[in-house]
């Protein structure tokens, strides 16, 4: 997939963890409460009320999911998310302090998660 | 399966190829954490508390799903499992409610207790948790949704364990949940249609199921535990009851066997759980009552109800003999109790007119059995038998421990069942094969079984070995025909099925007109010549009694937790000429008709023993206190007191010598206490020092009823101990009498899974479920009309 | 408790093509209770939704519990215990769809018909969903309306959507032969 320097990596870990949470089956406990864990820290976090010890717990709650579960689908869940905090971390940094999300555009909603 | 050789910890471990990991580990007293773990259910691997490390494996392995082999290594604590432990708390406490200091499970919360193990004590969760008001399914089960940890050892309790299959889960991922089987509607929530027997709860290892009875009570470090024996049907289930301080004594709050000790396991069915409440019932009788000169039943205090009885009685037997007084025995009575009350009448009132409300035909069992041993099956047995043919009955109701064990013992290790019924029963789903009886009855059993055509029949020829279960439906002589037909083949062990909690006591401890303890005939008593004034003649059963009193020539009736008013339906009229004494928990119907009413206490309330059905004797401890009554045991001390009886020769105890005579003489001459002291010395006890201990009258139980020669140390330590009713053979005296053990007298109570007579009909809890119970029952035909 | 055989067959909920139908395919698997995924979605289809009669009469037939039936029913999304739109407009929000718009559609969806998620017009011709992928990633973003699909959406392009929606039950109520509609 190519994504362009334009694209919130918050909301994209965000909307990727909404979609695993929506996904996991509920049987094990990491990914089950692993998953909705991070989906309700990420969007709170994109909404502009994080703080900098989320991004650390972000990183603990998924290395904490990885290799842990039932099946892959909480692996699928965890790696993605510790390489976006990894590799994306300015951009979670920028959320920080109130700041709204700085790739928000005129016109385009917030992403309200279901 | 061959031994293997596997290495935990550094330490080498031997188990079978094939056993569980976990299992293997917790045996050598290595503890792996699990909750979704459970013995005996099927595996989840959901929780992924009990992750090992194994040699070779890059994840991190689940002990509850890995099956040892020879040669493998594994480590069961490290940081790195620590860590993945913690984590995992830290998850689950996620979503988790503070509820510690008001959650039932506080203090005995698997969850708790891992959280301190594992220090996930901070939690860096900041979001909204979820909530979900907390439901009632039925009178007996709360269902809190967010103290849930998804590890469905409920759904599999009820489903694989229950066979009720009752509880489900809905949803998926943090929105799962767990169900009942009734949707809720506009005018009430969800609700429960089942067994109501409150194992999905036992096994819940939080506080998410919750008991109707239990919940917000106490909790676990304000009560006693004291284990004992179920009070209500007679598969005689081991139950530990939670006992707090109470203002007019002490109360049991809980019932449950969490140890898992006896034979029942961690198994109690909805009256062993709830149906304890009875005896704090308000109609509960805790005084005296005598009937005044206006004929009016009126509280005494016990000295004055003490004489007013024994005077009437030593009158009577004084004017017009023994045998113009009646006793009648209890079903739930201890047997040391049931021995006293067939000593008294035997030697103080001096009649053989004794009886008790007989639920099966045990005499006949006893004597089809006579001379044979290790031809009945204790409930372990059955537990563990490789065929069962299971003739009759409807133990899911009547016998519900018997029906776990069934399930289990075919679920787990593939025992064959056989069920041969007039009616369908929910067994039938277990069983290998059926005999449907609807036609021809029971006394085609036989003949069909011998036939060899159907499969059933050549199905049960081809077992090597077979416990054969039946109940009241074989009766005098259909007990012996089948006894015989089992006694031909090599291998066949036989159950006999009655009700209550100790019937059998009652039959082994000989309240019959015709038969001592241990199933001796009164005319050819060997042991038991010792009873001073024991009277030769058999004496009349219940229903002579009875016809005695209608006659007007019962002058009394001595009536031991027992109801023959309600049970044999009774008019009242005909005890109008008959002095009527009644021990009971409650004013019944015969209580109700008495002259004086003495309030016994219930078998929670004393200590002793019970024998259940299938002849395995159990302690009974006592657990709770309510002023005002007594045991048995200790009213009919009294009573012979009252009589002017000197105790000691009708319960042995007394340091040797002090009552007795001083040992100059040995044999015929020296006193009870004496001879019980001398045999007491042989078997390394000690004397007992009161008139109302009964573990003197179980030593001499011990010492005069075949049968009863008891393993001590493993009854006092609260194990079962089998028993055989009928060890001494014709050659040593037992011969059969008895035109008296007729069939007719034999009246099945058909107790369903929340009754349980007089108990039952006292106990709240248990009126309740069935309540529930039958509107559920309603609800459904409703529905199902209105579908077609 | 348990499940229990009917005496006599009752009626059924279902047409009598899809009881005619639900009676092959219980048949054609060796474990009846197979049937009952595909049983759940054709039955949706019929009735519009599960309903407590289709949940039991699906249970009856493959002789398992009503509570086991919803066991599996509740854990899939696209199954419905409440009557959806006539047009249920299920709009993708997934990683492709996202990245190319699908909010901004999305929200002129809720705009339109001034509902929100899961929300059903009052006339009941509509409903809305936000769901996840709907395997359309290449034309992203997309939507599916019923069995219908719509890709490459702009937020522009839906009262256009919305419109033809309509104009299409307007058509059917004038024509007497079309009422009987067969979106499947
Ligand atoms: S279930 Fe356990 S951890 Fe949860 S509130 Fe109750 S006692 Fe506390
Ligand atoms: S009370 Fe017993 S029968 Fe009822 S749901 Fe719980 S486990 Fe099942
Ligand atoms: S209710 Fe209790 S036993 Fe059942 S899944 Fe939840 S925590 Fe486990
Ligand atoms: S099965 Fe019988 S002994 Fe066991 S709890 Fe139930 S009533 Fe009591
Ligand atoms: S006990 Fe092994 S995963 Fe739960
Ligand atoms: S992401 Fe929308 S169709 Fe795949």
């Amino acid at each position: 997939m190519v994504i362009d320097d334009q694209t919130c990596m918050v909301e994209f870990a965000l909307r990727t963890m909404s979609f695993y949470a929506h996904e996991s089956c509920g049987w094990c406990i990491p990914c089950r409460e692993g998953t909705d864990w991070l989906k309700k820290t990420l969007t709170r976090f994109h909404a502009g009320f994080g703080t900098r010890s989320d991004i650390d717990n972000i990183q603990y709650l998924a290395e904490n999911m990885l290799g842990r579960t039932f099946c892959p689908l909480g692996d699928a869940a965890a790696m993605p998310t510790i390489a976006f905090v990894k590799k994306f971390r300015k951009e979670f940094e920028d959320h920080l302090n109130g700041m709204p999300c700085p790739f928000a555009r005129e016109g385009v909603p917030q992403l309200t998660v279901v | 399966m061959p031994d293997v050789t596997f290495t935990v910890d550094g330490k080498k471990l031997t188990a079978p190829a094939g056993t569980l990991l976990i299992d293997a580990c917790r045996k050598a007293g290595i503890e792996i954490p699990a909750f979704c773990y459970y013995p005996g259910l099927s595996l989840q691997a959901a929780c992924r508390m009990c992750v090992v490390r194994q040699e070779k494996v890059p994840k991190l392995q689940t002990a509850c799903t890995t099956t040892v082999a020879e040669g493998q290594v594994f480590i069961t604590e490290s940081p790195e499992i620590a860590q993945a432990r913690k984590a995992t708390i830290e998850l689950l406490l996620g979503n988790h409610p503070l509820d510690c200091p008001v959650c039932d499970a506080g203090g005995e919360c698997e969850l708790q207790d891992m959280t301190f193990k594992y220090g996930a004590g901070e939690s860096q969760f900041v979001e909204v948790k979820h909530h979900r008001d907390e439901q009632q399914w039925s009178p007996a089960v709360f269902y809190d949704r967010p103290r849930c940890i998804l590890c469905y050892r409920c759904i599999r309790m009820c489903g694989e364990g229950m066979d009720v299959w009752a509880l489900g889960i809905h949803n998926r991922a943090a929105d799962s949940v767990i169900v009942p089987n009734v949707l809720g509607t506009e005018r009430g929530g969800q609700q429960l249609d089942c067994e109501q027997c409150g194992m999905c709860i036992d096994v819940c290892p939080v506080g998410a199921l919750t008991s109707g009875s239990y919940r917000y009570k106490t909790r676990p470090w304000e009560m006693n535990h004291v284990s004992t024996v179920c009070t209500h049907c007679s598969d005689g289930c081991k139950v530990t009851l939670g006992v707090r301080q109470a203002n007019d004594g002490s109360e049991i709050v809980r019932a449950d066997n969490r140890d898992k000790s006896g034979i029942n396991g961690d198994f109690l069915c909805a009256k062993g759980r709830f149906g304890f409440d009875f005896v704090e019932s308000p109609d509960r009788l805790t005084q005296p009552l005598v009937r005044n000169a206006r004929g009016r039943l009126e509280p005494a205090t016990w000295e004055h109800a003490i004489r007013v009885a024994t005077g009437k009685l030593k009158e009577i037997r004084d004017t017009r003999g023994g045998n113009a007084i009646g006793v009648v025995g209890s079903n739930r009575t201890t047997n040391e109790e049931n021995y006293l009350l067939q000593k008294f009448a035997r030697t103080v009132i001096g009649t053989n007119n004794i009886d008790h409300e007989r639920t099966t035909d045990y005499a006949s069992f006893a004597r089809a059995l006579a001379g044979h041993t290790g031809k009945t099956a204790s409930l372990r047995d059955i537990a563990q038998a490789c065929a069962v043919l299971l003739v009759g009955g409807s133990p899911t109701d009547e016998h519900p421990l018997l029906a776990w064990l069934l399930r289990t013992n075919v679920r787990l290790n593939r025992a064959r069942l056989y069920i041969a019924n007039s009616k369908t029963i929910k067994l039938a789903r277990q069983a290998k094969a059926t005999l449907d009886l609807r036609r021809g009855g029971y006394d085609k059993l036989i003949t069909s079984l011998d036939s060899g055509r159907t499969e059933f029949s050549k199905a049960i020829f081809a077992e090597e070995s077979l416990i054969v279960i039946f109940g009241e439906e074989f009766r005098g002589p259909a007990v012996e025909n089948l006894i015989a037909w089992g006694l031909k083949r090599d291998n066949v062990r036989f159950a006999y099925l009655g009700d209550h909690s100790n019937s059998r006591g009652a039959a082994d401890m000989g309240l019959f007109p015709d038969l001592l303890p241990g199933y001796i005939p009164v005319t050819a008593p060997g042991a038991f010549a010792e009873y001073p004034n024991l009277p030769a003649a058999p004496g009349n059963s219940l229903p002579q009694m009875l016809d005695a009193a209608a006659a007007g020539d019962l002058g009394a009736l001595l009536v031991v937790g027992a109801n023959p008013v309600s049970h044999a339906k009774l008019d009242p009229s005909i005890l109008q000429h008959t002095f009527l004494i009644v021990q009971d928990l409650f004013l019944t119907e015969t209580a109700a008709l008495a002259d004086v009413v003495l309030p016994a206490a219930s078998l929670y309330e004393k200590s002793g023993t019970v024998t259940n059905t299938f002849g395995d004797i159990q302690i009974v401890r006592k657990a709770a206190d309510r002023a005002g009554v007594k045991p048995d045991f200790e009213i009919l001390v009294r009573l012979a007191g009252g009589m002017g009886i000197d105790v000691s020769t009708l319960v042995p105890f007394g340091k040797r010598g002090t009552t007795g005579d001083l040992g100059q003489s040995r044999g015929a001459q020296s006193g009870e206490a004496d001879r019980h002291s001398v045999w007491l010395e042989a078997n390394g006890l000690e004397p007992k020092l009161s008139p109302f201990d009964p573990l003197a009258a179980l030593d001499e139980i011990e010492r005069l009823v075949p049968g009863y020669t008891l393993d001590r140390v493993n009854l006092f330590a609260g194990n079962d101990v089998h028993t055989e009713p009928a060890s001494p053979g014709p050659e040593s005296g037992f011969v059969p009498v008895s035109a008296l053990t007729a069939p007719e007298l034999v009246v099945p109570a058909h107790d369903t899974l929340f009754t349980s007579g007089a108990l039952g009909r006292y106990s709240r809890a248990l009126g309740q479920l069935e309540q529930h119970q039958a509107n559920e029952l309603a609800k459904s035909e409703l529905a199902k009309s209105a579908a077609d | 408790m348990s499940p229990k055989k009917a005496k006599s067959e009752p009626a059924t909920v279902f047409s009598p093509e899809l009881a005619a139908r639900f009676d092959a395919l219980v048949k054609k698997y060796p474990v009846s209770r197979s049937a009952l995924i595909p049983m759940l979605l054709y039955a949706q289809d019929e009735v519009g939704y599960l309903s407590n009669a289709v949940v039991a009469e699906i249970a009856r037939r493959i002789e398992i519990t009503e509570l086991e039936v919803r066991n599996v029913a509740t854990y899939y999304s696209m199954l419905r215990f409440k009557a959806a739109g006539k047009y249920n407009i299920q709009v993708c929000t997934n990683i492709s769809c996202m990245l190319r718009g699908a909010y901004e559609v999305y929200e002129r969806f809720r705009e339109e018909l001034g509902v929100g998620s899961d929300g059903v017009t009052a006339d009941g011709l509509f409903s809305l969903e936000e769901v996840e992928c709907i395997g359309a990633c290449c034309w992203a973003p997309a939507i599916q309306v019923n069995y219908e699909f719509h890709d490459e959406l702009k937020p522009d392009l839906v009262p256009g959507i919305i419109g033809a929606y309509r104009q299409r039950i307007e058509d059917r109520a004038q024509d007497p032969f079309q009422n009987k509609e067969k979106d499947a």
